[in-house]
C-alpha cells in the first residue's frame, strides 16, 4: 500500500501571544512544529503500513526549514520525505496550495491513500484536503475519527458530523482528513531518529513539479489579504479593584440579574 | 516579492514586530526578509517610512466577471431539519444583496424538504433553487459538490455563502476548487467594499491571533463560509413573496463513489453549549483536568453549562463539543465567565457577542481582560470557591 | 549543567523525556491511586526502543552501558519512580543472562527483551533472606533432565507481570554462598505461580508479589552459568543495576524541585511570591545543590562502572546511597515548600515523598551499602 501524508509546519500555538501593550504578536521563542492534526494522519498511515506493508511518503510545502519536520516524520515511521519548496510558492492560498500539492503528487506517481490532518492550526481553513482530492479527481472524506476496516482494496471509516458520525465505505484511491480521536501518535523511536538523521530529503521546486507560474504562490491565489489588524477590544479594560473579597462582592452585585 | 528599500529603511524593527510569520529580521540596520515570508503585507502597512513594497502580479481576472450577479446561500437540510445557520446566512445575505441591488437566492439540497422552501422565503430569500432528491438524503461529498457546482454554474451568483457546519466545511472547498475560485472559511464579518462592490471577508487568521480581511477580486463567485450563531437571522415574515425553482440536475451528478451505510447520532448533540444562557468556561489556567470539577461546581451554582478553550480540549481535559472559539462553537450567552483563559483571538471570536463577560485570570495582562466587562486578577482556585459561597449567601437572603 | 552527552546519548534522553512528559506524568496519579501496572506505557517505551538500550547489538539492542541506562532511568524517575522501577527491575532480571548466560540462552531471550515482547523480573529476596542473602531457603535439585525448584520469593518487583524470572536457589547447601545458582523460570512453567499484589506505601504503579515454587520443573539448560556461580552473578548484577536506582533518585528529586520552584513562584503571600522569601529560596537552593551533586556523582560512577567491570562495588554503593538520600530529603522539602497543598493528594509532591522512601530500602538498604563501602575501604587500606 502506498500512502502519501501531507504535513505542514506551523507556529506552535502555545507560544503565540499578543503583546498587551503594542497589540502585536509577541513572537519571541515561537517554535515551529508539525501541525498537530497532521501527526494523527502520519500515525494512521504508519499503522496501515505496519499492517499491509508498503510505503509512507510524507510531503510538505514550505520553506527550507520544514526539512527538520520531515525528518521528524521519518523518525515517527515515514519511509520517504519530499519537501516542496520554492520562493515562488510564497503567499499561496488554499487554492494555490492544492494546485501545488496536486502537481507534486502527480510527480510522485500512483498511490492508494492520501492522509491529511483535518486542518492546519495556523489557518484553520480545512480546505486544502477537499481541494486536493477534487483536483486529483478522487473521492475524499473529511474529519475521519476511525478507520473501522481497511483492506487491500478500500476502507470503511467513521467521519464526524455535527450530530454524530456517518459510516462510509470507499475504494482506493481516496483522500482522508483525520481528527485527533483517530489514534494516539507514537513517541518517535531511537532507531527512527537515527534513520531520520541519515535520511535523504528529496526537494521539489516549481520546475520539478511542472507548475504553471500563474497558478502558484500569491499570483496564483484567488483570495488575497487586503488588511491585517489586531482584534478590536469590546471596550475599556475594566478590572475590578479593592481586596479580593471586595472584588467578589462587586462582581456578585453585577451578576444579580443573572442569578 | 516583498522589497525593502535600502534608502528608506531606518532599521527601526517595527515591521519585524508586526510580521505574523517572524519572517523579517534586522541585520546591519536594514530589514531583511526571510524564507518564511508569506507576502501577507502586514509589514507594508506598519512601516512609517514607506520602505517596504509588495510587488505582486495579481491573478489574471476571469473574463466574464461582470456576468455573475446575485447572492446565493447554501441551505442545509438533514434528518428532516433545516440547519439553523442557513437562516442566519439568509439574514446577512439579504443585507449584502440589498447593498448590491441584486437578488438573494437560497439553494436548498435535500430529500423530502416539504415546506422548507417557503420558510426560506419568509426569512429573506427572493428565489429558492431546490433540488429535492433521494440521492441527497444522506450527505455524500461528491454528489453534493457536483450538484451544487452545477447550480452555481447555471445561476452564476457573484457571492456564495455556506454554513461552516461539518457538511459545509467538507464539500464547499471542493465546489470552490471545481469553480476555480477562492473561498474564505469561518468569516466573522462580511461587508461590501464601496468603490467596487467586492465582498470584504473578515476572519481571525495566522493562528487566530490577528484579524485579516480577505477579498477574491479576480474570480467569481466570491465564496465564504460562516459558523453558526455569528450572523443573525431575520424574523420570519409570512407576507414575503418569492419564487421556488425546482431543478432536476443531470443524473450522473447524483452518482457517488462512496457508500454511507450508517448514520449515528452521537454524544455531541447532547452537549449544546450554543443554547445556554450562562456559560462557565475553563482554560489552561486550571492547570489540570481536575480543575473542571471546580468549573462544574460554579456552573451548577449558576444553572450554567460548562465550556472550554481550545487549549484544554486539545489537552484532552474535556471533549470537543465543549470548545468555544473559531474552531469550536460560536456562542452568544447572556453571561460568559472565562476562568483561566488567556483570550487568544480565536477564542474571543467565539464568545465576544456574549451580553456580559467576566474574566478571572492570574495574569493581569491577559488579553481576555480586553473583552471582559468585569475582570478579576488572581488565583481562580481562591476566587471561584469564594464566588460560589457569595452567590449562595446572596441567594439565601 | 551540561554533561556533554554524545548525539546518541542525547537521542536516548530526548526519547525518555518525551515518554515521561507525554505518557507518564499525565497518568501517574491515577496509576498510584489504583495500584495499576503501567502496561500501556511500557509498550510505548518498547515501541520507542528504550528496552533495547542495554541489550547487546547482536541481540537487537543498542549495546549501551551503565551510563546510557542511567540517562534513561533518570528521565523516567522524574515522572514516576513506580514506572521507573518496573522498567529497571526488568533489566535486573535480564542482566544475569547478559552477564553469565550461554549464547543459546541469550539468543532465546534477549531479542524479545529488546523489543519489549518479554519482560523480566529478579527473584532474590525471601522472608528470611533480605540484606543477608545467605539465608536463602529456595532449593533446586537436578532430577534427570530437569531442575526441580521449591520455595517462596518475597516482594518481587514485576511479579505476575513478567515472562522471564531469574531466580536464585540453593543447589548445594553445604557450600554456603558458593552453593547458590541462578535459573530462568518462565511464566507458565509447571509448579510456578505468583502471589497476590502487595499493597505498598509508594511506587504503587509497580507490581510486587511473591513467587511460589512447588515442585516447579524446568529444563536442565535453564541454569544461568555453572552451578554454584549464582551468588557472584547476583552481586555483579546488583552492582550494575544500583546506579539505575540512584538515577531514579536524581530524576525523582528533579521532578520534586520542578514542582516546588514553580509553586514558589506562583504562590503569593504577604503580597509577593513566596520564592521572594529567603527562607524558601535557601530551601530550594539546597535542593538544587543536592540534586546536581548527586547527578554528577551518578554519571561519574556509571561511567566508571562501564570502564571497570571488575571494580564496581564501591562506586555503585556510594552513588546509590547519596542519590537516594538526596531524593528523600528533596522530596520531603518539596512537600514543605508546598505547605498544606504539598500534603494534599491532589498535588504530586506527597506521592513523590512516599515513593522516595523505597529508594533507601530496595536493592540493598542504604545501611548495607555503607557496610559495603566500609568493607571496601578496609580492603583498600590493608
Amino acid at each position: 500500500m502506498k500512502i502519501i501524508v501531507c504535513i505542514k509546519q506551523v507556529p506552535d500555538a502555545k507560544d503565540v501571544r499578543l503583546d498587551p501593550i503594542t497589540n502585536t504578536l509577541a513572537r519571541d521563542g515561537v517554535q515551529s512544529i508539525m501541525n498537530p492534526y497532521d501527526e494523527y494522519a502520519l500515525e494512521e498511515a504508519v499503522r496501515l503500513k505496519e499492517k499491509f506493508g508498503g510505503e509512507v511518503i510524507v510531503i510538505s510545502m514550505g520553506p527550507p526549514q520544514a526539512e527538520e519536520m520531515l525528518r521528524q516524520a521519518i523518525s515517527c515511521g515515514a519511509d520517504n520525505a519530499v519537501l516542496i519548496s520554492d520562493r515562488s510558492f510564497a503567499g499561496a492560498d488554499t487554492w494555490a496550495t492544492a494546485y501545488t500539492l496536486e502537481h507534486a503528487i502527480k510527480k510522485i506517481g500512483n498511490f492508494d491513500l492520501i492522509l491529511c490532518g483535518k486542518q492546519a492550526i495556523d489557518g484553520d481553513t480545512a480546505q486544502v484536503g477537499p481541494g486536493l482530492a477534487t483536483r486529483l479527481g478522487i473521492p475524499y472524506m473529511t474529519c475521519v475519527q476511525k478507520i473501522r476496516e481497511a483492506t487491500e482494496k478500500g476502507l470503511v471509516a467513521e467521519r464526524m458530523m455535527d450530530d454524530g458520525f456517518d459510516v462510509v465505505a470507499v475504494d482506493y484511491p481516496v483522500l482522508l482528513s483525520v481528527v485527533k480521536d483517530i489514534n494516539e501518535p507514537r513517541v518517535p523511536s531511537i532507531k527512527g531518529k537515527m534513520r531520520a538523521k541519515k535520511a535523504e530529503i528529496v526537494t521539489f521546486n516549481a520546475q520539478t513539479i511542472e507548475a504553471d507560474p500563474a497558478c502558484i504562490g500569491l499570483p496564483g491565489s484567488p483570495t488575497k489579504v487586503v488588511n491585517v489588524f489586531p482584534p478590536s477590544a469590546r471596550g475599556e479594560r475594566s478590572l475590578l479593584t479593592g481586596t479580593l473579597d471586595e472584588q467578589i462582592d462587586q462582581l456578585v452585585e453585577k451578576l444579580l440579574p443573572y442569578l | 516579492m516583498l522589497k525593502v528599500s535600502e534608502e528608506l529603511c531606518i532599521g527601526c524593527g517595527i515591521c519585524a514586530d508586526n510580521c505574523p510569520f517572524s519572517a523579517i529580521s534586522i541585520e546591519d540596520g536594514l530589514a531583511v526578509v526571510g524564507a518564511s515570508c508569506n507576502l501577507c503585507g502586514a509589514c507594508v502597512e506598519s512601516c512609517d517610512v514607506g520602505a517596504l513594497t509588495l510587488d505582486v502580479r495579481g491573478r489574471k481576472a476571469q473574463e466574464d466577471l461582470a456576468e455573475w450577479s446575485g447572492v446565493s446561500v447554501f441551505c442545509e437540510y438533514r434528518r428532516g431539519e433545516l440547519a439553523s445557520v442557513s437562516l442566519e446566512l439568509l439574514g446577512i445575505g439579504r443585507k449584502l444583496a440589498d447593498e448590491r441591488g441584486v437578488k438573494l437566492s437560497a439553494i436548498l439540497l435535500g430529500f423530502e424538504t416539504h415546506e422548507t422552501a417557503s420558510l426560506l422565503i419568509g426569512h429573506g430569500a427572493d428565489v429558492v433553487i431546490l433540488v429535492d432528491h433521494e440521492a441527497l438524503e444522506k450527505f455524500r461529498d461528491d454528489c453534493y459538490s457536483a450538484v451544487f457546482t452545477y447550480l452555481v454554474q447555471q445561476y452564476r451568483p457573484e457571492i456564495v455563502l455556506a454554513g461552516a457546519t461539518a457538511i459545509g466545511r467538507s464539500f464547499i472547498p471542493a465546489v470552490a476548487t471545481a469553480l476555480n475560485t477562492g473561498l474564505t472559511a469561518d468569516c466573522t464579518k462580511l461587508e461590501i467594499r464601496d468603490q467596487d462592490g467586492v465582498l470584504l471577508q473578515t476572519r481571525p487568521a495566522f493562528g487566530g491571533n490577528i484579524m485579516a480581511t480577505i477579498v477574491c477580486e479576480s474570480s467569481r463567485p466570491q465564496m465564504a463560509t460562516v459558523r453558526s450563531k455569528v450572523m443573525k437571522a431575520l424574523d420570519f415574515n409570512a407576507e414575503r413573496k418569492g419564487e421556488v425553482i425546482a431543478v432536476k440536475p443531470p443524473a450522473d451528478l447524483l452518482e457517488s463513489r462512496v457508500r454511507v451505510f450508517d448514520s449515528v447520532v452521537g454524544e455531541a448533540t447532547k452537549v449544546n453549549i450554543q443554547d445556554a444562557d450562562i456559560l462557565v468556561s475553563g482554560g489552561r489556567g486550571l492547570e489540570t483536568a481536575k480543575g473542571f470539577e471546580l468549573i462544574r461546581k460554579l456552573a451548577d451554582t449558576l444553572g450554567a453549562k460548562v465550556s472550554a478553550s481550545r487549549a484544554v480540549v486539545d489537552a484532552g481535559w474535556i471533549p470537543y463539543p465543549h470548545q468555544v472559539g473559531q474552531t469550536g462553537k460560536t456562542v452568544a450567552p447572556k453571561l460568559y465567565i472565562a476562568c483561566g483563559i488567556s483570550g487568544a483571538v480565536q477564542h474571543v471570536a467565539g464568545m465576544q457577542s456574549a451580553e456580559t463577560i467576566v474574566a478571572i485570570n492570574r495574569d493581569e495582562h491577559a488579553t481576555i481582560f480586553n473583552v471582559a466587562d468585569y475582570g478579576l486578577v488572581g488565583d481562580l482556585y481562591e476566587i471561584i470557591p469564594k464566588l460560589i459561597a457569595k452567590i449562595e449567601e446572596r441567594r439565601s437572603l | 549543567m551540561d554533561y556533554f552527552l554524545s548525539e546518541e546519548q542525547q537521542m536516548i534522553v530526548d526519547t525518555a523525556r518525551q515518554i515521561t512528559d507525554e505518557r507518564i506524568i499525565p497518568c501517574r496519579a491515577e496509576l498510584d491511586e489504583k495500584h495499576e501496572f503501567p502496561r500501556q506505557i511500557l509498550n510505548e517505551m518498547a515501541r520507542a526502543d528504550l528496552f533495547g538500550v542495554p541489550i547487546p547489538e547482536e541481540y537487537g539492542g543498542f549495546g549501551g552501558g551503565c551510563f546510557d541506562i542511567v540517562l534513561t532511568v533518570e528521565q523516567l524517575g522524574r515522572g514516576c519512580i513506580g514506572v521507573g522501577t518496573a522498567f529497571s527491575a526488568n533489566f535486573l532480571g535480564v542482566y544475569p543472562i547478559i552477564l553469565a548466560g550461554s549464547p543459546e540462552m541469550k539468543e532465546k531471550y534477549l531479542p524479545d527483551v529488546a523489543t519489549g515482547k518479554k519482560f523480566g523480573a529478579f527473584g532474590l529476596t525471601e522472608a528470611n533472606a533480605g540484606s543477608d542473602a545467605s539465608g536463602i531457603q529456595t532449593t533446586a535439585v537436578l532430577d534427570g533432565d530437569y531442575w526441580v525448584l521449591n520455595g517462596t520469593k518475597q516482594w518481587i518487583t514485576n511479579g505476575g507481570e513478567a515472562q522471564i524470572y531469574t531466580v536464585v536457589a540453593i543447589t548445594d547447601r553445604s557450600r554456603g554462598p558458593r552453593g547458590a545458582s541462578l535459573f530462568v523460570v518462565e511464566e507458565g512453567d509447571p509448579g510456578f505461580s505468583c502471589g497476590p499484589k502487595e499493597k505498598k506505601m509508594g511506587i504503587r504503579a509497580s507490581s510486587t508479589t511473591e513467587l511460589i515454587f512447588k515442585d516447579c520443573r524446568i529444563p536442565k539448560d535453564r541454569i544461568i552459568g555453572r552451578p554454584g556461580t549464582g551468588f557472584i552473578t547476583v552481586m555483579k548484577t546488583l552492582d550494575l543495576s544500583r546506579p539505575g536506582i540512584a538515577a531514579l533518585g536524581v530524576g525523582l528529586a528533579q521532578g520534586a524541585l520542578d514542582i516546588a520552584v514553580r509553586y514558589a513562584k506562583q504562590r503569593q503571600q504577604f503580597g509577593k511570591p513566596i520564592i521572594a522569601f529567603q527562607a524558601v529560596q535557601h530551601m530550594l537552593a539546597d535542593m538544587a545543590i543536592g540534586i546536581e551533586s548527586a547527578r554528577s556523582l551518578v554519571y561519574a560512577a556509571a561511567k566508571h562502572i562501564q570502564e571497570h567491570p571488575k571494580d564496581m562495588s564501591k562506586a555503585s554503593s556510594i552513588c546509590k546511597v547519596y542519590a537516594t538520600d538526596v531524593a528523600m530529603k528533596v522530596t520531603t522539602d518539596a512537600v514543605q515548600v508546598l505547605g498544606g497543598y504539598g500534603y494534599m493528594c491532589e498535588y504530586p509532591a506527597e506521592k513523590m515523598m512516599r515513593d522516595a522512601k523505597i529508594l533507601q530500602i530496595y536493592e540493598g538498604t542504604n545501611q548495607i551499602q555503607r557496610n559495603v563501602i566500609g568493607q571496601e575501604l578496609n580492603k583498600e587500606y590493608s
